[in-house]
């Protein structure tokens, strides 16, 4: 038991931590969502011989960063800041653009946070991201693609002058 | 093809992930290419759209943190473990009456089950597929730290001892200094 | 009345335990009779409990095989060639002394039974070894034995037919990252 607890971590600790990173965009808070869905896993791993899989971990780590941004003062439609883009050569270097995604992502609604993190960030199969977010495939493609809009929508162009 | 403010906007967003997933056939992708070549607003739409995806191509995975990763190997010890399953078994859980023939019955069958037939549970094979996922992960990072020896350089040397050919001893190299993948007797 | 039947129930737990535990000896005796296992010593005393400790014989590695499917013949095809997975992983925090003792000795048993080794690092107190066993043409193992460094000393057997470059194809099926830190 404790092997195999101990394997879920070794394998799946980055892919959890990840998820709640972006999700929440706050170390300290991704690093308690980590734990406390490692804790949830061992008690359920006591309780029966229930499957516990990737999938389900990464569900149960998905839940609490979305129960603890709903905690947060709503701050809606939140666009960052990416420095003057008044410039129409402007052109965000990779590294600005690394930084404006990861505040942009944080700044979506669910499901799309949560779809492009695991599609886009982690390349989870459009199968597993149903499973997680028990969706359709369809569906999954479908809010994927909304997803992406909406972060195109946020793209600071040059056009803006 | 349409132009933007002709076409349906959702099918024009539809084909710009199209075409960026390489989902779209290469007429179809000219055709879009050509109809964006004359209109601005598509082809905004087309560089917008592909610079996100550049970006998200290239965000990576966090690492745990050390602390953190010592803190979720603890956990075992740190949560005892609920009642297990056999706990009736435990002398203080001990009554008379029919629970005690109902347990009988449920270790007679387990023992039949296990007696008559060696097929593990669906729980020990789950265990045994993240065992090969771990065992694998692991080969994968001591390859790694193998200066990234990679799996088909290893292999041309697999290849070229059991085709009987003369084999150079692995270099025992001390200090500072690495075997590189090229040095390898390939 | 009681009595019997509480004898009678420790009996059958007895009886329960003694076929599970039967079960699991069987299975680590069924690869350590295999061509190509390798001895990896007991570093318990030095660093604990190992970390990681996987002991996958050909009859498990079969029913995890059946994830593979018919859709990846060539990763099913892998897998049935191997018959064993070994795998002990220790955090040793720092102080590699015992595991490269260890190595040492895994070494040099290696060499004795003939198997080639094809890569050997050392550098900075940091060792990796991989070596492959071949008789009559054919791979019968390999082994790994990494310690320096990092926390942890690694030692990987696998037994059967492994060629290095079908590595990629299961890691793919088993949806591997080779992400562990």
């Amino acid at each position: 038991m404790n092997q195999r607890f101990q394997n879920m971590v070794k394998l799946h600790q980055n892919r959890v931590y990840t998820l709640a990173a972006y999700m929440l965009r706050d170390r300290a808070e991704a690093e308690d969502v980590t734990q406390d869905t490692y804790i949830k896993l061992w008690q359920r791993m006591n309780r029966s011989d229930e499957e516990v899989s990737r999938a389900w971990l990464l569900r149960v780590a998905r839940n609490a960063c979305i129960d603890r941004i709903r905690k947060r003062k709503p701050i809606t439609d939140q666009v960052p800041e990416v420095g003057d883009h008044r410039d129409p050569a402007f052109r965000m270097e990779q590294d600005q653009l690394g930084k404006w995604l990861k505040d942009a992502i944080a700044g979506l609604k669910e499901p799309y946070r949560s779809l492009i993190v695991f599609r886009d960030v982690q390349q989870h199969s459009y199968q597993e991201i149903a499973e997680m977010l028990e969706m359709s495939l369809s569906q999954v493609k479908v809010y994927l693609f909304r997803a992406r809009k909406q972060l195109r929508s946020k793209l600071p162009r040059a056009e803006t002058v | 093809m349409k132009n933007k403010t002709e076409m349906n906007t959702q099918a024009f967003d539809d084909a710009i992930e199209e075409l960026l997933s390489g989902d779209l056939n290469t007429n179809q992708a000219q055709e879009l290419q050509q109809a964006a070549a004359s209109d601005q607003a598509m082809a905004t739409a087309i560089i917008d759209a592909w610079t996100i995806r550049r970006g998200l191509d290239e965000l990576e995975t966090e690492a745990v943190p050390p602390a953190l990763e010592k803190r979720l190997l603890a956990i075992p010890s740190q949560h005892a473990p609920r009642k297990q399953w056999f706990a009736w078994l435990k002398p203080a859980n001990w009554q008379a009456g029919p629970s005690w023939a109902i347990g009988s019955a449920l270790a007679m069958s387990l023992i039949l089950a296990i007696g008559i037939s060696r097929q593990p549970n669906p729980a020990e094979i789950q265990q045994a597929r993240e065992d090969i996922q771990v065992a694998l992960a692991y080969l994968g990072k001591s390859l790694n730290q193998a200066d990234q020896v990679t799996r088909d350089e290893l292999s041309l040397q697999v290849q070229k001892i059991l085709a009987g050919q003369q084999h150079r001893p692995a270099q025992n190299i001390e200090g500072d200094t690495r075997i590189e993948p090229e040095s390898i007797d390939l | 009345m009681n009595n019997t039947l509480q004898k009678i129930s420790l009996s059958l737990t007895l009886m329960l335990g003694l076929l599970i535990s039967t079960a699991g000896m069987a299975q680590t005796n069924e690869i350590k009779n295999l061509a190509g296992y390798v001895d990896f010593g007991d570093l318990t005393g030095s660093y604990g409990e190992p970390n990681v400790e996987i002991n996958l014989g050909p009859s498990m590695l079969q029913f995890a095989s059946a994830i593979v499917g018919d859709d990846d013949p060539e990763a099913l095809a892998v897998m049935k060639g191997l018959k064993a997975i070994r795998v002990k992983i220790y955090n040793i925090d720092g102080n590699a002394d015992a595991a490269i003792g260890q190595i040492d000795k895994s070494r040099k048993q290696l060499e004795a039974d003939n198997w080639e080794q094809i890569v050997k690092v050392k550098e900075d107190g940091e060792q990796t070894h991989i070596f492959m066993k071949m008789i009559d043409g054919n791979i019968e193992g390999m082994t790994v034995l990494v310690a320096g460094d990092e926390d942890e000393a690694i030692f990987i057997n696998i037994i059967g037919n492994i060629d290095p470059k079908d590595l990629g194809k299961i890691t793919e099926s088993f949806n591997v990252d080779v992400d562990i830190d």
